[in-house]
């Protein structure tokens, strides 16, 4: 099988906040359906890549080419770029003064990707689907963390986008409501879709991701399949993050 | 001089005359009239040629006739001029002992103060701008009329023809009918003459608007000296020097009207006929059988009677509660309007100023509502209240209510402004972030995430600016918008009490105030709850 054209491609993606470099030259190519997990060492970079994917940071050189069309460009629509590739929150950053069920249908509706009427019955589906249907007239602070994450996620599915960024999804959760939102997001990349996930659930990592991204020091230290990537590490720096998480 | 020369005169005769003079205090039980207490005499002085300033003080008919009334009883003169609108309640409340100012005898000035025998016959007339088609008095129906506040003409007005636009004095009110402000001013007619004369382009109508008399007013209790001026006046009409002297005052604004500029300038001399009067030996007993029939002062009635009274006088007689309720009305519709105004511009601002701030676009918008933030924020809001009246509307006729909310909504603007600015930089970032990763621009993001949540926690200070703003209203009157606080003061000018209006403005907003308070710590405490 040939390697299909990325989704997004990434070439020497630079950032920096006033005299620090976060990243240095970035290369990378996330390809449609597949779950690209970014690890690494704390501070690294790896979730300032993730925000530039999105155009949260916005890059100091470097180009993104989403389907071949620079997102850099002068001109290019953010906006349109941005209900292509969905992202979720560490902190979820659901809209706590409207009902889970508005939450979900506010970008649909608003941007007319969806009629009021039709986004509504998508988001049901989508509720029903994880289980929290009688949920969608309640408002974000009386639900859990782990809930809240899963909305969030179910929110960005909503717009229909060809991939979602994940961006530390489980870090502000307490133990035992990780589970249930890794269980999600496994169920969606068996589903097909395309995610980059940047996250420390190492264990998690090796058993959904098709392929691992290492980033230390703003730079890609390393790549390939997981079973390479942690069985065999050829990188010693790899070898020394993977002996302290493990 | 009057006052110092009677205070030595005390000083210098030593202990024993204090001794003395002290029993006699305590005999007499009160001896505010006796012994050389100062007749102290109040007037406006604008009004020739009854009261006006010349070299050297205060002359007119007024000060010579309370001249010859000191020297009759023997009392320095101590003269002082005042507000128009503060002469009776000063009087009605002793700060003087005679108010001289020309005062026409009403009844509602009856029930405050005693007034004397007529002195003189007087007539409010209608002065107009040459070519006006108001020929007669009846003419002025539906006519923008301007008056002196607190006057007779005002009272006269009000009642016969509707309100009036009430000026400071006489010669505002001409000025006002010359330069078209109003159509026409009714003003007493010996100053509107003086007035005319000196000013092209008035003329006074031939037929009076109403005849009235002039008299002196005195404390209600002041029995014994209103008698002794009775007294005075009538012997002066019996021996024809009351008219001589008037005479003398008509005379010399005959003379200036003619063009003798030193006419009212100077004093005008009097002296022989104070000399006549006080030669009467008929009068003379006549004041010593007064001194002696009558006391001093009699007693006031209880003060929950005068209370009531003045209740009665300030809210009821003339159905005078009405100017509070329109002015309440128009307070409350200023508020609510300007408050409308003022949140709309502020959220326009605010939008535009957060925009900047985490977009860093929209520079020149920005560079603009800061300036607009200084100048409302450094500037009184009376001030911009007058300028958007007096420069801005300047050269229009329009509404001053609108003009007011226009003020008030523009100052109101501005400190909504920063309490919304304040309320959105308060929202965590994320929240923006999340709506911009879901494909929403900044400017949705801004009003369907951000503004609903900031307006939710601003919402209890935007209810205080509304409370200010209520109270800022209160300086409406400097453009004669009849508000609650100039509705208060055209009763204070209509029934010369000092207090009573003033104190019914504060309780209603107080009330008002503590009302939106109760209300606006209800919806704080509400929130709480469900945040």
């Amino acid at each position: 099988m040939a390697d299909p054209q990325p989704l997004i491609q990434v070439r020497g993606l630079v950032k920096r906040f006033g005299p620090r470099t976060v990243l240095d030259g970035i290369d990378a190519d996330i390809r449609p359906g597949e779950a690209l997990f970014v690890i690494g060492p704390s501070g690294g970079g790896k979730s300032t890549f993730l925000r530039c994917l999105n155009l949260l940071e916005r890059p100091d050189a470097g180009t993104i080419r989403f389907r071949g069309h620079d997102v850099l460009a002068r001109g290019a629509d953010v906006n349109r770029y941005r209900r292509h590739v969905g992202m979720v929150f560490q902190h979820f950053n659901l809209f706590p003064h409207l009902t889970v069920l508005r939450n979900i249908t506010l970008a649909p509706t608003l941007t007319r990707r969806l009629t009021p009427r039709r986004a509504a019955a998508k988001a049901l589906t989508l509720l029903r689907r994880i289980g929290l249907a009688d949920k969608a007239r309640a408002y974000p602070p009386q639900l859990s963390g782990g809930q809240k994450q899963r909305i969030a996620i179910v929110r960005a599915l909503a717009m229909g986008p060809d991939a979602i960024l994940f961006d530390e999804p489980t870090s502000a959760l307490d133990p035992e409501m990780v589970g249930e939102v890794l269980a999600l997001m496994k169920e969606l990349a068996h589903g097909g879709l395309t995610m980059v996930v940047v996250t420390h659930e190492i264990a998690f990592a090796r058993e959904v991701a098709d392929r691992i991204l290492f980033i230390d020091g703003g730079r890609v230290a390393a790549e390939g399949p997981p079973s390479a990537f942690f069985d065999n590490p050829a990188n010693p720096r790899v070898r020394d993050f993977l002996s302290k998480v493990l | 001089m009057g006052v110092s020369r009677g205070l030595f005169a005390g000083l210098r005769g030593g202990l024993p005359a204090l001794a003395a003079l002290l029993g006699l205090v305590a005999f007499a039980g009160c001896g505010r009239d006796e012994g050389p207490a100062p007749l102290r005499v109040i007037c406006e002085a604008t009004f020739p040629p009854y009261e006006y300033r010349v070299r050297g003080g205060i002359d007119g008919i007024d000060p010579a006739l309370c001249a010859i009334v000191a020297d009759c009883l023997g009392r320095p003169l101590e003269t002082q001029d005042m507000a128009f609108d503060a002469v009776i309640p000063a009087v009605a409340t002793g700060k003087a002992d005679i108010a001289a100012s020309g005062l026409t005898v009403t009844p509602e000035r009856a029930r405050q103060v005693r007034f004397s025998q007529p002195y003189m016959e007087a007539a409010q007339v209608a002065v107009v701008p040459l070519g006006s088609p108001i020929r007669a008095p009846a003419d002025l129906h539906g006519r923008r009329v301007g008056v002196q506040s607190g006057s007779t003409g005002d009272l006269f007005v009000t009642k016969t023809y509707g309100e009036p636009e009430r000026f400071q004095n006489v010669i505002f009110a001409a000025t006002a009918a010359l330069t078209g402000k109003v159509e026409a001013s009714v003003v007493d007619r010996q100053p509107a003459e003086v007035l005319v004369s000196r000013t092209p382009g008035l003329r006074i109508l031939p037929e009076p608007v109403t005849r009235e008399t002039y008299a002196f007013a005195f404390a209600k209790g002041n029995a014994r000296l209103c008698a002794q001026v009775d007294a005075i006046l009538a012997a002066m009409r019996r021996t024809g020097a009351l008219d001589a002297l008037i005479r003398r005052y008509l005379d010399a604004m005959a003379r200036q009207r003619d063009g003798d500029e030193a006419a009212l300038r100077d004093p005008v001399d009097t002296a022989d006929i104070r000399a006549q009067v006080l030669a009467d030996p008929g009068l003379r007993a006549e004041l010593a059988r007064l001194e002696a029939a009558l006391p001093a002062a009699e007693a006031r009635p209880p003060w929950w009677r005068r209370l009531a009274e003045t209740a009665r006088l300030n809210f009821l007689d003339g159905q005078r509660w009405r100017y509070l309720l329109d002015g309440f009305l128009v307070t409350l519709g200023v508020a609510a309007l300007a408050s409308l105004l003022g949140l709309l511009i502020g959220f326009a601002v605010a939008a535009v100023r957060a925009t900047h701030a985490l977009t860093g676009r929209l520079r020149a918008a920005d560079a603009l509502c800061r300036v607009y933030l200084t100048v409302i924020r450094g500037t009184p809001v009376v001030v911009q209240l007058l300028i958007i009246y007096f420069v801005i509307f300047g050269s229009q006729d329009v509404s001053k209510f609108l003009v007011a909310v226009v003020a008030f909504g523009l100052n109101s603007g501005a400190y909504v402004a920063e309490i919304v600015r304040g309320g959105i930089l308060a929202i965590d970032r994320g929240q923006t972030e999340a709506g911009r990763s879901l494909g929403l621009g900044h400017a949705r993001t801004l009003l369907w995430v951000v503004m609903p949540q900031a307006l939710r926690n601003v919402l209890p200070a935007l209810g205080n600016e509304f409370i200010v703003l209520l109270k800022e209203t209160s300086v409406a009157g400097y453009i004669a918008l009849m508000d609650l606080t100039k509705a208060g003061d055209i009763i204070r000018s209509q029934t010369y009490t000092a207090f009573m209006p003033l104190l019914a403005v504060a309780a209603i907003y107080l009330a008002v105030v503590s009302l939106f308070a109760w209300l606006l710590g209800k919806l704080e405490r509400r929130l709480k709850r469900d945040g």
